[in-house]
């Protein structure tokens, strides 16, 4: 199943992320405690080489939180990420921390938009030194050819493109760092559905060629199952269940996988009838 | 829904029976003025919503669906403008009337619900008294008449705790309570049916099951007819019976949504299903749709899905196909409709293609 060599790429040890709220003013004055926000409440994962993780749960769960940690975007309360066995928390030099890339929901909001992707590329790649000045210009035309944008697209800015571009350019961009790990948060979940197919397809075929490990962020259990090696599936900051895909689909262990693997509208699936839903609520 | 002017008084209505068209869409044209030329929208859509069915309305982003929602709400946001074809709300055409008029009329016999509950709702009004202002309103009960049936409301749409819950405000409730209260507020009015523009896309999962589970009951309990406007197959095939699908602003197919998702006759319906990830069968490579949407600011000589279509012959391109009856109530727009042959791709190949590695 999993095309699994064994060797951990990333590993995310005992992590905890709590925030703290500022509370009211009133609260403050009384010498109430500040609530605090239980994001991530200890969570061990472990990410290997060529592998794609799926991380799943509903919104609230975490999941977010805990690919931002597992980025370094995110500083954790307690808890250590390591990138092949070194922690990635206040690594020294920029060299290791950029081998663990970002793609984000939004293709709309998380591109600048006065910059053309020309210049979104060549400034990361300045920034890093990772080519010579003369060959800027040739890394961008394949950087943008190998996300499967017309060579033109490098001088259009971001509002002439389509949702699913955009997003080719937000690969582009994580890609541009010649990263090992890849952290998609969401990636498709703000395209239609032709569109997401398409950018599955693209990051399966870069999964491959470039043999990147992948953590794939999504609440979409059919996208997951269709881009996934391994499942872990979140609740309340903590992982209840983690293996194996098609283990984890068909023989769920845990009463909340059963759960959110029974919600999943299904095609074909007949209208089911409607359970006493007056009165409960899960929330 | 939460603004409205005092109304006329008027005895609630029992709702109407089942098997009747509320809502009928004769060749409804909707266009958007742009500086830089008119955008057609809504290209000549004609469908019908009856009580106690549920209609879904699919497509992608920008095939017209929720403007079509939207024109027969008579809640286009400017400038768009319907230009041609007429909208019969209850039997009366509403084209004519004069706004006001209209707008009592349609607001009587439907209610919208939209995709973003919080921005709905009045962040500053307790949604006990946001459900309550139309029987107070419009319907001229008493404060404490409205009161009643206001809780009686919450608790229909599945809310524990009515009592309580009147006076929270939309922020202490979460997504899927707050789009509970928008269902509530759609019911107030007593409508025939409600129009829901993308219900559960802001949802998880297991919340959407229950906001889907609460309009089904109120379809088969109450005969409330509904029009559910989607971009997802998987939520109107557990929702809807019946199905019209929409690309570049026109209904391209339409039938019962068991046939047309089993054994879709219009190239985009077969497309865009195989374009579907299955979450109990994973295949090692999704089909997608090559190409792109039409442009809509210009005129569509042929069929619009023609350039992206693997089955495209040359009077596709020259001659726009009309929908085509295919059998009992499923139709077609499509020059090859007719034709004994399996679209490529067709779902039932896709499922077969491949194991997950």
């Amino acid at each position: 199943m999993s095309a699994v060599s064994g060797e951990e790429v990333l590993a995310v040890e005992g992590l905890v992320q709590h925030f703290r709220g500022r509370g009211s003013a009133w609260g403050r004055l009384r010498g109430r405690p500040p609530k605090v926000v239980k994001a991530v409440d200890g969570v061990d994962l472990v990410l290997h080489r060529g592998e794609t993780l799926g991380l799943v749960g509903e919104s609230g769960c975490g999941k977010s939180t805990l690919s931002r940690c597992a980025a370094g975007l995110y500083t954790p309360t307690s808890g250590v990420v390591r990138y092949a066995g070194q922690p990635l928390h206040g690594a020294p030099d920029r060299a290791q921390r950029r081998l663990v890339q970002m793609v984000f929901q939004d293709p709309y909001s998380s591109l600048n938009p006065r910059m053309t992707v020309g210049q979104t590329l060549s400034e990361i790649l300045t920034y890093h030194r990772l080519v010579p000045r003369a060959q800027v210009r040739t890394r961008v035309g394949e950087l943008v050819d190998l996300v499967g944008l017309p060579t033109r697209a490098v001088d259009q800015l971001p509002r002439s493109f389509s949702g699913g571009q955009r997003q080719r350019i937000g690969i582009a961009r994580a890609l541009a760092l010649e990263p090992q790990v890849l952290i998609a948060d969401e990636p498709v979940s703000a395209l239609d559905v032709s569109v997401q197919a398409t950018i599955i397809n693209l990051l399966l075929d870069l999964k491959e060629t470039l043999g990147l490990s992948m953590l794939f962020v999504s609440h979409n259990m059919a996208v997951v199952r269709q881009i996934s090696d391994r499942i872990a599936v979140m609740h309340d900051g903590v992982v209840v269940e983690e293996g194996d895909t098609p283990e984890v689909f068909e023989h769920p262990q845990h009463d909340y996988t059963r759960l959110l693997l029974a919600s999943v509208p299904r095609i074909g699936g007949t209208p089911a009838p409607a359970p006493a839903t007056a009165g409960r609520d899960l929330r | 829904m939460s603004t409205l002017v005092d109304g006329p008084v008027r005895e609630p209505r029992s709702a109407p029976t089942v098997g009747t068209p509320v809502l009928e869409l004769h060749d409804v044209d909707v266009e958007i003025p742009l500086p830089h030329g008119r955008l057609h929208a809504v290209r000549g859509v004609s469908l019908t919503a009856y009580a106690g069915q549920a209609l879904g309305l699919v497509g992608e982003s920008g095939s017209g669906k929720s403007l079509t929602l939207r024109a027969a709400m008579d809640l286009l946001p400017s400038p768009a403008v319907i230009t041609g074809g007429s909208v019969v709300v209850a039997g009366t055409d509403v084209t004519g009337m004069r706004p006001a008029q209209r707008r009592e009329h349609i607001s009587s016999t439907m209610a919208m619900i939209f995709q973003d509950a919080l921005t709905a709702l009045n962040p500053t009004m307790r949604i006990g008294d946001q459900v309550a202002e139309v029987p107070r309103q419009r319907l001229g009960m008493s404060r404490t008449e409205a009161r009643a049936r206001a809780l009686d409301l919450l608790a229909q749409v599945g809310i524990r705790d009515p009592e309580q819950r009147y006076r929270a405000f939309p922020h202490e409730l979460s997504g899927g309570m707050r789009q509970r209260v928008c269902i509530a507020i759609a019911l107030s009015a007593e409508p025939g049916l409600i129009l829901a523009d993308e219900p559960t896309t802001a949802l998880d999962v297991t919340i959407q099951k229950q906001v889907l589970d609460v309009l089904g009951r109120l379809r088969r309990d109450d005969g409330v007819g509904l029009v559910l406007v989607t971009h997802d197959l998987a939520v109107v095939s557990s929702t809807c019976s019946e199905l019209d699908v929409m690309y570049g602003g026109r209904v391209v197919e339409e039938g019962s949504t068991e046939v047309l998702l089993s054994a879709p006759r219009h190239p985009y319906t077969a497309a865009l299903l195989r374009s579907v990830p299955d979450p109990d069968a994973p295949v090692h490579r999704l089909l997608t749709i090559p190409g792109a949407p039409p442009d809509l600011l210009q005129p569509i000589g042929g069929c619009a899905f023609a350039p992206r279509c693997p089955a495209v012959v040359d009077r596709c391109r020259t001659e726009r196909p009309p929908l085509m009856p295919l059998s009992a109530g499923h139709t077609s727009a499509c020059w090859r409709a007719h034709e004994p042959q399996e679209w490529p791709g067709q779902v039932g190949e896709v499922a077969v293609e491949g194991v997950h590695g």
